[in-house]
């Protein structure tokens, strides 16, 4: 038998329909039950349901009225339910208006129940998955046993999948990106940790089971210091990657932890709260940046490439190698694929600094490129995209362009090729046929950057604008207007889109509207790429600025970079 | 039609048709075990007055579509305060039957009337201040004002958006 079933038993004895012969007098309704059952534990001072204070009427009574009402209260406790009925009938006859007046008004408050005390926990569960945020935060500070459920991993899992890195179609609230799958691993301990809290225990001694103290979270709290794991409690350690940066990160977080870090991060995106640092190093205009993790990458005119941590912001290594300036590159966790207007493009292992080979064959600059596990696409001055297959070192010419080829970006759920150009347009170019698909033809500019996102791709052009397109449907949706001169590049993520323009201006924007515009100083921006907590944003002078919208790293050195405040 | 009888804890019996009585999975699943019965299912867990108003919520819905394997997320995704009116009408109950109902819709496994049944209650918490949640529900306060300053730091996050 379940908890609701011995619930459901216990309690049905007081339904009207109770019959007379049901004599258990024993037996006891939820109200009491509950009652039972913490008196019964010695909690008494947690006693789930408000008794009425009546302590301070019984004082002013003298001693032969007192135990008159007692004996009256004590020959009640012993009637039968249905008995007990009778007698409740029996005095609201006797009783005058004013009386039951009273009797009403405390009712009022009397038949109130406590759902998510009373419940069986997997439906107080279902009962707060159905809150928001706020709504779950305030439902938290009502009692110690709300504060338990709704402070559960089960419930804030749940709301960290629902809103990391993705728009909640509920609330139109999303948060920026943590490591999904570190959100995707933890799903099997929570779901065990669910039905370990709403197990159904048997029940031989019906006392026993229905007590919700029994289903107490048998983790500690934070708030008590709790940094050592109980056996219990092991199942449920989100262990990340051995890749993960903050240690903090390793050690037990729960997930309402986790949200509320990720909550402060997008409520400072959206009111454009951030802290604002430059990184110098370069001595000529930035024109390519990728940050990965901690990493971030930029490539300059002035031929090198630089690595910076991130965490201390300092630069960590120097690549040296190509004789002209690099236009574009792109790591991954072991390799560093860099292009460069000495018309190769390079490979490096930037752990070590080495070059491992150099890949010729553009008869021009090389402009862009982008690369995933088997291939990888390059475009350049001399108009044309060059898919380089790994596997089989297989190399083909996309030719169809008349001016120099600014980006491209790899799909490869479509198993396409995006690229944009000096002529103006944007090309799709398939990768099973190696055939050109699609032009898109609206910029009346060269196009210079391309983004991706799930189900958009985005342009910017140097006519100043910023057009959104639906590929399945090969038009543009939306076009975006702001900057006053040409966009160099963008970027994007599932959340939001940010552009870097001529004016020395970087524009955050979400769903097509410009929300905030972040000005350093006067350089054209030349490159942006955007974090989950960062803008970075390299200019025409070889500086970077970053923007930082979450902590600010604990162990920056003001040596090498400026600190300054956000406005 | 075929009729199925019911029994409820306090043997009462009620007759429906077939198809109101297999809103409940587990009544459905009964029949489907054991075909035809001539004797009334027993409903150890519900007493009359409250299987009287589930018959009349399952007569109300016997035309709609069960959706058995909604995503869950997909459910959660439905705006929870999406309650269709007749249904609305149909919970808005003292709390004594909307938690009867709750606790039966549960044991039946009627799913989307559990569903109604914790939106409204989850209507009932939404945006109100902790005192007015305890007024709600008569719950005691069991924190001593300083667990309470505490927990409202804790917590005070989610003001700021």
């Amino acid at each position: 038998m379940s908890l609701q079933q011995l619930i459901s038993n216990e309690h049905s004895n007081m339904a009207p329909s109770a019959a007379p012969q049901d004599n258990s007098k024993d037996k006891v309704c939820y109200r009491h039950l509950y009652e039972r059952e913490f008196i019964a534990k010695g909690e008494k001072g947690r006693m789930p349901l408000k008794p009425i204070d009546i302590q301070k009427d019984m004082d002013v009574l003298d001693d032969k009225s007192r135990s008159k009402i007692e004996h009256i209260w004590d020959e009640f406790k012993d009637l039968s339910v249905f008995e007990q009925r009778v007698v409740l009938q029996g005095i609201f006859n006797n009783s005058c208006s004013s009386l039951l007046s009273f009797a009403s008004a405390s009712l009022q408050s009397l038949v109130r129940l406590d759902f998510i005390s009373l419940l069986p926990v997997e439906i107080s569960f279902k009962i707060l998955s159905y809150l928001d945020a706020r709504s779950l935060c305030k439902a938290a500070q009502v009692c110690r046993r709300w504060r338990e459920l709704a402070d559960d991993d089960c419930v804030w899992h749940r709301m960290c999948e629902q809103h990391i890195n993705r728009k909640c179609e509920k609330c139109g609230w999303g948060l920026p990106l943590m490591e999904r799958r570190r959100l995707t691993a933890a799903k099997p301990a929570i779901e065990e940790r669910f039905r370990r809290l709403t197990a159904k225990r048997p029940l031989e001694d019906a006392s026993e089971a229905p007590a919700p103290a029994n289903v107490h979270q048998k983790r500690a709290r934070v708030s008590e210091g709790a940094a050592s794991v109980n056996e219990e409690a092991g199942g449920e350690l989100h262990v990340c990657n051995k890749d993960c940066t903050t240690l903090s990160a390793c050690t037990v977080k729960p997930w309402k932890e986790v949200y509320a870090e990720r909550c402060r991060v997008e409520c400072n995106w959206r009111h454009g709260r951030y802290r604002q640092l430059l990184l110098e190093g370069h001595s000529d205009g930035i024109m390519a940046l990728q940050l990965r993790g901690h990493l971030l990458a930029s490539g300059s005119y002035d031929t090198t490439i630089r690595l910076w941590d991130m965490n201390t912001m300092k630069p960590i290594r120097l690549l040296e190698g190509h004789t002209s300036g690099v236009t574009c590159l792109q790591f991954d966790s072991c390799k560093l694929i860099s292009g460069s207007m000495d018309k190769t493009i390079k490979i490096w292992n930037y752990r070590t600094g080495a070059c491992l080979s150099t890949f010729t064959g553009h008869r021009d600059s090389v402009l862009c490129l982008a690369f995933d596990s088997t291939i990888l696409v390059s475009g350049s001055a001399d108009c044309t995209v060059k898919v380089w297959h790994f596997v089989g070192c297989k190399r083909i010419t996309l030719r169809g362009h008349t001016g120099p080829v600014n980006s491209v970006k790899i799909s490869r759920q479509r198993n396409i090729v995006y690229s944009c150009s000096d002529d103006n347009t944007i090309r799709l170019w398939s990768l099973t046929t190696n055939t050109c698909l699609a032009v898109f033809n609206a910029h009346i500019g060269p196009v210079q950057s391309l983004a991706t996102t799930d189900s958009y791709l985005f342009s910017s052009s140097l006519d100043g604008t910023i057009k959104k397109w639906d590929v399945n449907r090969e038009k543009c949706v939306e076009t975006m207007f702001g900057h006053i001169e040409g966009v160099w590049d963008i970027a994007a993520d599932r959340l939001r889109l940010i552009s870097g323009a001529h004016d020395g201006c970087v524009k955050v924007w979400e769903a097509s509207q410009c929300v905030y515009t972040l000005k350093d100083h006067n350089a054209p921006v030349t490159s942006v790429t955007l974090g989950d907590c960062e803008v970075i944003a390299g200019y025409d002078d070889g500086q970077i600025s970053v923007w930082l919208f979450g902590a600010v790293p604990p162990s920056v050195s003001s040596s090498v970079i400026r600190v300054e405040d956000g406005h | 039609m075929s009729k199925v009888k019911l029994l409820s804890s306090d043997n009462e019996e009620f007759t429906v048709d077939r198809i109101v009585a297999e809103k409940s999975i587990l009544i459905k699943n009964m029949l489907e075990d054991m075909g035809e019965m001539n004797v009334p299912i027993p409903l150890p867990n519900v007493s009359s007055n409250v299987l009287r108003k589930i018959i009349e919520w399952c007569e109300h819905h016997k035309n709609d579509l069960y959706t058995g394997n909604e995503d869950e997320t997909e459910i959660r995704l439905k705006k929870s305060t999406d309650i269709d009116e007749w249904d609305q009408k149909f919970i808005s109950v003292d709390q004594e039957m909307l938690f009867e109902i709750i606790l039966a819709s549960n044991y039946l496994d009627i799913k989307p009337l559990l569903d109604t049944g914790c939106k409204t209650i989850a209507n009932m918490i939404r945006g109100k201040s902790p005192e007015d949640i305890r007024k709600t529900f008569n719950i005691p306060n069991d924190f001593t004002p300083e667990e309470e300053e505490q927990i409202r730091k804790e917590n005070e996050w989610a003001e700021d958006r």
